[in-house]
C-alpha cells in the first residue's frame, strides 16, 4: 500500500497524518526554491539547472523546459530522503538518441522524450525525471551582470563607451518557450571594432568595446543565427563651461613631499628631495632630528600622561611581559626625537605597540 | 477481490501471486500504465515507470527481482522506496520497507517482465509504444 508519487511533489513525511500534511504543503515551497518542477516522479530527487546564485531567472526556471537539440545543461540533483543523504549518483538516459547523459552532463541528440534515471552506483533508481527534447526556431541574446544576472533579452542595438564590456549570452527558443542548455557558437563583430572574449562558460561571451564607429555582432548557434548592432561611442572629454561672469576658485597646488628643510645641504635627511623616515635612528642616512633618551627611559607622552612605548613594560628587561613586544623590536624603541613622540601619544602608541608586537610574534613563529 | 480471495483461502491457492501497482505517472501525451488484472504494461518508448510488488498478504514482496525477456525493448531496474507499508498485524507484519522496479521503454516492440519472490512469481506483457 504506497500513496501514489507524482511530479512536483516531495515524498510524505509519514505514513499518514499531520508529517505527511506537511511534506505536501512544503512541496511547492521547496519545488521554487530548488529550480521550479524538477521533482522527480518519485519524489525522491529534485533536478535544477546548475545556476549561479544570483541568476534568478535560471533558478526559478529549473528543468521547466526542453532541452534544446545540441545543447547542454548540467542538472544540479538533490536527493530527498528521510534519514539519508545522497549516496553515489549517476544519472542514466533511457533513449540515448534522444538525450544523452555523460559525466553529470545531458546533452540533446533528437527531438523526443526520456527519462533521466538517478541511479546509485549499483543500479538502484532513487527517482527519474521525463526530459523533453526539441529543436529551437530561434536565438534571443541576453544581457548578463558582472555578478551572473540575467537581464533579460536584449534589443536590437546596444551602446557602449569604448573600454567597456557587455557580456552576453544566446538563448534558444522555441516560439514563445525559451529551451534549456547552452551551447558554443560562432561570433563575428564587422567591423571588428569590438573584441569577443570567453567568459568560460560556453556561448557566454563578452562584449569588450575597442574603438569608436558601428558594427553587427553575428552570432550563430544551434544552426540558428542573431544579430546585434553595436554601437562604440568615444569616452567624452570632461568640459567645464563656465557662464559669463563667474567665479573661478583657484585650488592650492598640491604640498610638497615632505623634506628637511633645517638641515644643511648634502647632510643626511637634506633637502635633496630624499623622504624623511621618521623612525631611523639618528645618524642614519635619512634621520630626523635629536636622538631621544635612551631605551627603558622614553619620555612622557603629551597631553595624555602615558608614556611612550618604549618606557611600557616592553622596556623593561626585568618586566614579564618584556617578550611581547618593545625592547627587541626596533619600532618600540623611545628616543626617536620627532618620531617617539608621534607615537607615543595616548592610545595610539599602545595600539602601535601591541601591533609591532603581533608581527613580532609571526616572525618568530616563521622562524 | 482477487487479493481478498486469496486472504480468504489463506495463499492456498497458487495463482496469488505478488501484485504489482503503478507508482508513477507517464509524462504529457505519453504513455505509462500497468494493469494487474490483465498482466500488462504499455510503456511510450523513453519513458519510465515505477511500480511496487505487494505479496497476498498485502505486505511487499520479500527478495524481489525482476527481468525482462528482451533487454533491448525495455529495461527494468530496482527502485529505492523510502517509505513503509502500513502495518497490517498490529506490529507482527509490519510496516516494512516497500519493494519497487522502475521499467523504461527503450525501443517500439513486445518483451515480457518477469518478477520473482519468495511470495511467487509473476509475468506482464510489456508493450513499448513509438
Amino acid at each position: 500500500m504506497v500513496q501514489r508519487l507524482d511530479g512536483c511533489r516531495l515524498p510524505a513525511l509519514g505514513s499518514g497524518g499531520r508529517l505527511a500534511a506537511l511534506g505536501w504543503l512544503a512541496a511547492p515551497l521547496l519545488g521554487l526554491a530548488l529550480g521550479g518542477c524538477g521533482a522527480g516522479a518519485m519524489g525522491q530527487a529534485v533536478m535544477a539547472r546548475d545556476c549561479g546564485p544570483n541568476d534568478t531567472r535560471c533558478v526559478l526556471g529549473g528543468l521547466d523546459a526542453p532541452l534544446a537539440v545540441g545543447a547542454v545543461t548540467r542538472p544540479a540533483v538533490t536527493v530527498r530522503m528521510r534519514g539519508s543523504a545522497a549516496p553515489s549518483l549517476r544519472l542514466v538516459s533511457t533513449r540515448p538518441d534522444v538525450l544523452e547523459a555523460a559525466n553529470g552532463v545531458l546533452i540533446g541528440k533528437a527531438k523526443g522524450v526520456a527519462a533521466v534515471l538517478v541511479a546509485s552506483e549499483d543500479g538502484t533508481v532513487l527517482d527519474f525525471l521525463h526530459v523533453w527534447v526539441n529543436a529551437p526556431t530561434r536565438l534571443e541574446l541576453h544581457g548578463v551582470t558582472p555578478d551572473g544576472s540575467n537581464l533579460g533579452t536584449l534589443g536590437d542595438s546596444v551602446d557602449l563607451l569604448a573600454g567597456e564590456s557587455l557580456t552576453v549570452q544566446p538563448h534558444a527558443y522555441l516560439d514563445a518557450q525559451e529551451l534549456l542548455g547552452e551551447a558554443d557558437g560562432t561570433w563575428v563583430v564587422e567591423p571588428p571594432i569590438a573584441e569577443v572574449l570567453h567568459t568560460g562558460k560556453p556561448g557566454t561571451r563578452r562584449l569588450l568595446a575597442k574603438e569608436p564607429g558601428q558594427a553587427s555582432v553575428k552570432i550563430t548557434m544551434l544552426g540558428l543565427d542573431v544579430s546585434l548592432r553595436l554601437v562604440v561611442h568615444e569616452v567624452p572629454t570632461p568640459v567645464v563651461k563656465l557662464a559669463p561672469g563667474s567665479v573661478v576658485l583657484a585650488l592650492p597646488p598640491p604640498l610638497p613631499p615632505p623634506v628637511n628643510a633645517g638641515a644643511a645641504p648634502g647632510a643626511p635627511g637634506a633637502p635633496n628631495g630624499e623622504l624623511i623616515d621618521p623612525w631611523r635612528k639618528k645618524g642614519e642616512p635619512g634621520g630626523k632630528g635629536p636622538a631621544g633618551p635612551p631605551p627603558g627611559q622614553g619620555s612622557k607622552t603629551e597631553g595624555t600622561g602615558k608614556k611612550a612605548p618604549g618606557s611600557g613594560p616592553g622596556a623593561n628587561p626585568k618586566d614579564p611581559n618584556a617578550t611581547k613586544g618593545g625592547p627587541t623590536h626596533k619600532k618600540d624603541a623611545p628616543g626617536k626625537g620627532k618620531g617617539s613622540k608621534t607615537d607615543a601619544k595616548g592610545k595610539g602608541s599602545k595600539t602601535d605597540g601591541k601591533t609591532k608586537s603581533a608581527t613580532h610574534k609571526s616572525k618568530e613563529a616563521d622562524q | 477481490m482477487k487479493r481478498a480471495s486469496c486472504l480468504i483461502v489463506l495463499g492456498l491457492l497458487p495463482g496469488c501471486g505478488p501484485y504489482l501497482a503503478a507508482l508513477t505517472t507517464p509524462p504529457p501525451t505519453r504513455s505509462a500504465t500497468l494493469d494487474d488484472a490483465a498482466k500488462t504494461i504499455e510503456l511510450s518508448t523513453g519513458v519510465a515507470l515505477a511500480f511496487s510488488c505487494d505479496a497476498w498478504t498485502a505486505l511487499p514482496c520479500q527478495n524481489a527481482k525482476a527481468r525482462v525477456d528482451d533487454p533491448a525493448v525495455a529495461a527494468v531496474y530496482p527502485a529505492h522506496l523510502n517509505q513503509l507499508t502500513h502495518d497490517w498485524g498490529q506490529g507482527t507484519r509490519g510496516p516494512r520497507i516497500e519493494t519497487g522496479f522502475v521499467v523504461a521503454g527503450l525501443k517500439a516492440g513486445k518483451t515480457t517482465l518477469r518478477v520473482s519472490s519468495d511470495d511467487g512469481d509473476v509475468a506482464f506483457a510489456v508493450d513499448v509504444v513509438p
